[in-house]
Formats: C-alpha cells, structure tokens, sequence
C-alpha cells in the first residue's frame, strides 16, 4: 500500500482509507475521496503543485501534502 | 413553505433559482460564487406560497467554510432543528453516493426533500439505482428536463410537510464511514470505476496545466480578454461622446439663455454623458469575465498558481476572488469567505483594492486616450492590459509584504473538485451584465445629480448676475474654496479644479470623470467641445495648458494605488471584524498614493 501522493499517473488505485481523522477529514469524504472507490491520478500542476484525481466521474484538485493522507493500492485489472 | 435549494458550490442552484422565480441572481462557474443566500417567491402565481432559497455551495452539513456555515444556519438552528419546510437538493447523478450521508442526515432530521439529478446522462443501469435511493429514502429524484421547474412545482406542492422534526445528527469521522458503508451495502451499489469525462477535455487539462503551454494560456487568455474591452469599446466610447456633446449643445440653444438651461445642458447633461461615457467598456468587462466564470477556466488556473501562489502566503484558490476584483471590489471581497484560513482571508482581502475595478477602468482609459489620442488605440490596449498585469504584481507584493506582518495560523488546505467545462451561456451572462450595467447607472445618479447640482451652485453663486460664465466662476464660492486646498495638489502639478476632482472620486472613482467635466465646462469661456477633447485643451488660468504627460502619469499612478472607495472599507472592516485594520488600509494606501503620484511628477517633470 502507497499512498496518493506516490501513486503512479494513468494507474486506477482502490482507496483503502483517509489517514486523516481531524476535521478535515470529512472534506475527502464529501469529494468522493473515501474508502472503496476508485481513483486515479490524471495530471499534476506544474512546479509541485496539486495533483487532479478522477473519482467516481468527476475530478477533484488536491495538493501533494493532502493527497499523502490518502491510502491506495492497485487496483486489479 | 419555505424551500432551501442546496448542493455542490457550482452545481447550478442559482440558475434553477432564477427559472423558479424569475429573479435575477448571478450564475457562475467556480466554487463560491453565491456568498449570501437570496430569496425569493416562486414565479408562477398558483404556486405563490412558496418562497425558495438560493444558498451558497456546500458539500456537507459540518461547514468547514464561511459560506458553507451561511447555508448550515439557513437550514438549522443552533440546536440543529431544520428551519426550513423542505430542501431541493442539487446534485449530479455520479455524485449521488458522496451525498448518501448528507441524505441520511436530512432523513434523520425529518426534512422532507427531493433530489435533482442534474448535467449528467442517466443510464439504464443508474436509473435502477436512483429507484432504490427514493424508494430507500421516501424521497422523489426528479431528473433535469425541459419541464423540470413545473415538476418541481408540482412535487413540492405535494410533499408531506415535515414531520416532527428532530436534531440533524451529528457523526465523528468513523461513524461517518461505517454508515456510509452501510447504506452501500443495504443499497446494493457497484463498484464505480474512476474513469470520466471524455478525453477532449481532459486534453484541456494538459493544456492548461502544462508548465509552459499552461502559463501561455494564462497570459493570452488574460491579456486577451482584457485588450479586447479596450478595442471593441473604444469607437462606442467615441460615439457617445459625439451625441452627449450634440445633445448639450442643442439643448442650451433650445432652452436659452438662462440659469436653468446652463444647469440642464452644461451641467446636467455633460456630468451624465461624462459618466456613462464609459458603460460600453464596463459592459465588455464583466462580459467577459462572464465568459471566463462560465466556462470552467478559472477553478484551472487556480489550480495552476497554487504552487506560486503558497509563495505568496495564500493558496491558488486566492485567485478567484482576485480576478473578480477586476470587476468589483465588493463581491470579491465577499467571495473571500470560500478561503479556508484566516490569514488567507485576511491578504486576499487587504490586496483587493489594488485589482483595477470596474470603476477605474473609466479613468485609465481617459488618461490612455490623452497619452496615445484616439489613433493609437492598439498601443492603449496593450498598455491598459500592462496595467491589469501591474495590478496583479503590485498584488503580489503587497500579499508578500503582508505575510511578513500576519501571523501564521492553520495551514489552508486546497481541495476542491474541478467543475466540467462548459460553453458559457451568451444570453445568461448578457442578462447578469444588463443587470450589473443598471446597477452602476442607478448607483452612480444620484451621487451625480447631487455633486452636479452643488458645483453648480458653488461654480455659479455669488456672482449669478455677471455676464460671462468664466467671471461668474472665477469669483464664485468654488474657486475660493479651491484655492484653499490648492497647496496639497500642487506637488502634483495640478490646480485645484483636478484637485477638487481627486478628493471627489473618493465618493466613487468614477465621479472624478463628471466632476473634471463639470468643473473644465463651468471654468471655460468656449464653446463645449466633446469631453475627451476638452481635457487635451484644457488651460491653465495663465494660458498653458493644464495636462502634460508629467501630472496625467501622476495622477495615473495615484489612481493605481489609491482606495477611493468607502463601500470597500465599509466592506473590509465588516468581514475582517476591524475598522482599525480597515481604517489602517485606507490610510495607508492612499498616503503610498499620494507619495508616489508627486515623485512621479516632481521626477518626470524635471526630466
């Protein structure tokens, strides 16, 4: 298990959990970011900016430092 | 019955709104745009009962944000009971599962809702899922169409009325989780795969968020965008300058020679033509930050000058207001509550004014129109594009000078979801333009119909009897006073009639423009030429000629840095909580102004 912020582009990850449990943690939740759906990294902004994740049809724009909260595996083909 | 309509920021709540009660709410695409909730009772009489409520963004019940904390109190009171008769919950059909919990909670609440699936397709295989969803929560699931608001109607007319209603529930992190998975096993739903949108946009993303094709874009769509109102209103511009001339001139020859027709045709009629001299431009500007809102660039761009932007003390999200204060100070400063940190907040608020609003555009473009002449309008465009680019530098060192005074507090986080690109509604935006143009005339009348009657009683009495209008000004009660307050203006090379225009504009910006109108015609003996004109010609009591390229680049740049806007400050101080802070701000920028504008002409005027 990685997690988002090391994933590969273009590979479709299985979330398995959001390591952050402060209050924030319900902003992932409310993006589609929870465990059990499928992500997967499509482009990044330049200079280390955020990365765009598509989820469940739509796409969502998070930086580096809160996709590291983001626990994935590869999901199966 | 009181009718909540809530969802996603950007999901199409305020346009739905607008079909509902006919009511003229602004639509745009980015998160944030509605900052104060709006109500209004529905269009269609058999239905007048029911007021509906357009609220800003959310994406759930516990608001981390400003506005999502506007939309939780309409909804809730403090002990959590619903304090509206129903809720229209806005969504697309591929977010239904993301919003199971917040369904879950209005159920719990005993909020009677109905969901509208909306900008999305539904497929056979969805609409089965969507039957469980209504039929698990007892709640209708109209799908977008045609006929969408009088089904609505209808549905809501219908609906049970809330029954006793208790507490919206509350969950930790982890209860959260274990509902969610819950209700997706109850629910039976599939696994969804991450894969969306179809791959022309997403070539849009590449595009836009490549290092160097990414910055391009950035530069030609903002440099375009903004040249562009310069060119396409320049010949309107002229236009309305040659009828207001005419109209003025025919009017005083009609009325004859009398106190009333010099009030009505040189006072009257040129502060008016002098001030909505410059309505084309404005209505090209927010049109095409119509077309920017709409289409979906923006959230893009925010996303691309997150990493610089953090440089800077606040996160690309700091973007969105910016760009709006291009059109207004106001609104932007509102749209400040979608940033997620104080101090955020706080920087994003305090550079606004140096955003070259709507009401400086006028005088940028009057002093361009002195500098280049009405031939060269390419070299003015590119130049007024140079100064919306000063504009955004000058932001950038202010936020980063500011960064060294505001202390930290939480990290801001970026998150957001990236609303699908879209063509932007023409007809849409022209009714939102119309409106914002209507606003700016209402607005700004009545300030000019008082400061035209008070010049011209203070530019015509004592001396009435006299003459010529030049003798009647050069003893009247306004040239004594002028002359008192000339020491202030002359460091910048100016008399104290464009003196008397500074201190003017501070009612609003665009005052200034009417004021020197007034002021040049009531002082001058000739024939009125057209405005633009009559400030070229204008001369000095001792025959030379008032402007020179060393006080119009003075007062050029006082422009540029000074806050001559008391509804900013009004504004500042009630979202910051501070009038020290927001007194501090006025003083400060207009004193950097002020020093500024006389080393800008004690220098240039030596060269």
């Amino acid at each position: 298990m990685i997690t988002l912020d090391n994933a590969e582009n273009h590979k479709v990850y299985l979330i398995k959990d959001v390591l952050e449990k402060s209050y924030f943690s319900q902003r992932y939740c409310d993006l589609g970011i929870c465990p059990g759906e499928h992500a997967t990294i499509v482009g990044r902004a330049p200079f280390g900016g955020p990365f765009i994740v598509s989820i469940a049809g739509h796409k969502v724009a998070l930086r580096a430092s809160e996709a590291s909260y983001v626990l994935v595996e590869e999901a199966p083909e | 019955m009181r009718v909540a309509l809530i969802g996603n920021p950007n999901i199409g709540k305020s346009t739905l709104f607008n079909q509902l009660t006919r009511s003229g709410v602004k639509t745009v695409n980015f998160p944030g745009s509605t900052v104060v909730c709006y109500e209004a009772k529905a269009a269609r009489k058999s239905h007048a009962h029911i007021t509906f409520i357009d609220t800003p963004g959310l994406y759930s019940f516990s608001p981390l944000s400003s506005e999502e904390k506007v939309t939780r109190k309409v909804l809730f009171n403090e002990a959590g009971r619903p304090t509206v008769d129903a809720v229209v919950f806005l969504m697309k059909p591929s977010q239904l599962r993301r919003k199971l919990i917040m369904l879950h909670q209005l159920k719990m609440a005993g909020v009677p809702f109905v969901v509208m699936l909306v900008k999305e397709k539904i497929t056979p295989s969805l609409q089965n899922e969507i039957d469980g969803f209504s039929a698990h929560f007892n709640a209708p699931f109209l799908v977008e169409n045609n006929t969408t608001t009088e089904k609505l109607l209808n549905v809501l007319g219908g609906l049970d009325p809330a029954t006793e209603a208790s507490a919206l529930p509350a969950y930790t992190p982890e209860e959260r989780q274990t509902i969610q998975q819950n209700l997706i096993a109850e629910l039976k739903l599939e696994q969804q795969s991450a894969v969306s949108n179809s791959a022309f946009y997403c070539n849009f993303d590449k595009l836009f968020l490549h290092p160097i094709w990414g910055l391009l874009a950035f530069i030609l769509i903002m440099a375009g965008a903004f040249s562009l109102v310069f060119w396409l209103s320049s010949p309107l511009t002229d236009f309305m300058d040659t009828c207001f001339t005419n109209l003025s001139n025919w009017l005083f020859v009609q009325l004859g020679d009398n106190l009333f027709s010099l009030f009505v045709a040189k006072g009257l009629v040129v502060a008016f033509g002098a001030s909505v001299l410059f309505l084309p431009q404005i209505f090209l500007l927010f049109f095409v930050l119509g077309l920017l809102e709409q289409s979906g660039y923006l959230p893009r761009a925010a996303v691309f000058l997150d990493r610089p932007f953090q440089w800077l003390g606040v996160s690309g999200k700091a973007f969105l207001p910016v760009i709006s204060g291009f059109g207004c100070a106001i609104p932007a400063i509102y749209s400040t509550r979608m940033l997620s940190s104080k101090r955020e907040k706080l920087i994003a608020i305090l550079v606004l004014p140096l955003m070259v609003c709507s009401a400086r555009l006028p005088i940028y473009s009057l002093i361009l129109a002195f500098l280049f002449g009405s031939e060269s309008s390419v070299a003015a465009g590119l130049v007024l594009t140079g100064l919306y680019v000063l504009a955004l530098v000058n932001g950038a060192i202010a936020a980063k000078v500011l960064n060294k005074f505001i202390k930290k507090d939480q990290e801001n986080f970026f998150m957001m979801e990236l609303p699908s690109y879209r063509w932007p509604n023409v007809k849409q935006i022209t009714q939102q333009v119309l409106r914002q143009c209507k606003r700016y005339i209402t607005g700004a009348a009545p300030m000019i119909l008082a400061f035209t009657l008070g010049i011209f009683a203070l530019s015509t009495f004592p001396n009435y009897d006299k003459p010529t209008q030049q003798e009647r000004f050069r003893y009247s009660y306004l040239a004594d006073a002028g002359k008192a307050i000339e020491p202030i203006f002359e460091p910048l090379g100016v008399d104290w009639r464009v003196g008397a225009g500074l201190l003017s504009s501070f009612v609003a910006r665009e005052v200034f423009i009417s004021s020197q109108a007034l002021l040049f015609n009531a002082s001058e003996e000739d024939e009125q030429e057209s405005i633009l004109k009559s400030f070229k010609d204008i001369k000095k009591l001792n025959g030379t000629p008032l402007f020179n390229t060393a006080n119009i680049l003075a007062i050029l740049v006082f422009f540029i840095y000074a806050l001559q806007c008391f509804s900013t400050t009004v504004v500042t101080a009630r979202e910051t909580k501070s009038w020290r802070l927001a007194l501090l701000q006025l003083l400060v920028y207009n004193s950097f102004a002020y020093v500024l504008a006389v080393i800008t002409y004690q220098v240039l005027s030596r060269l």
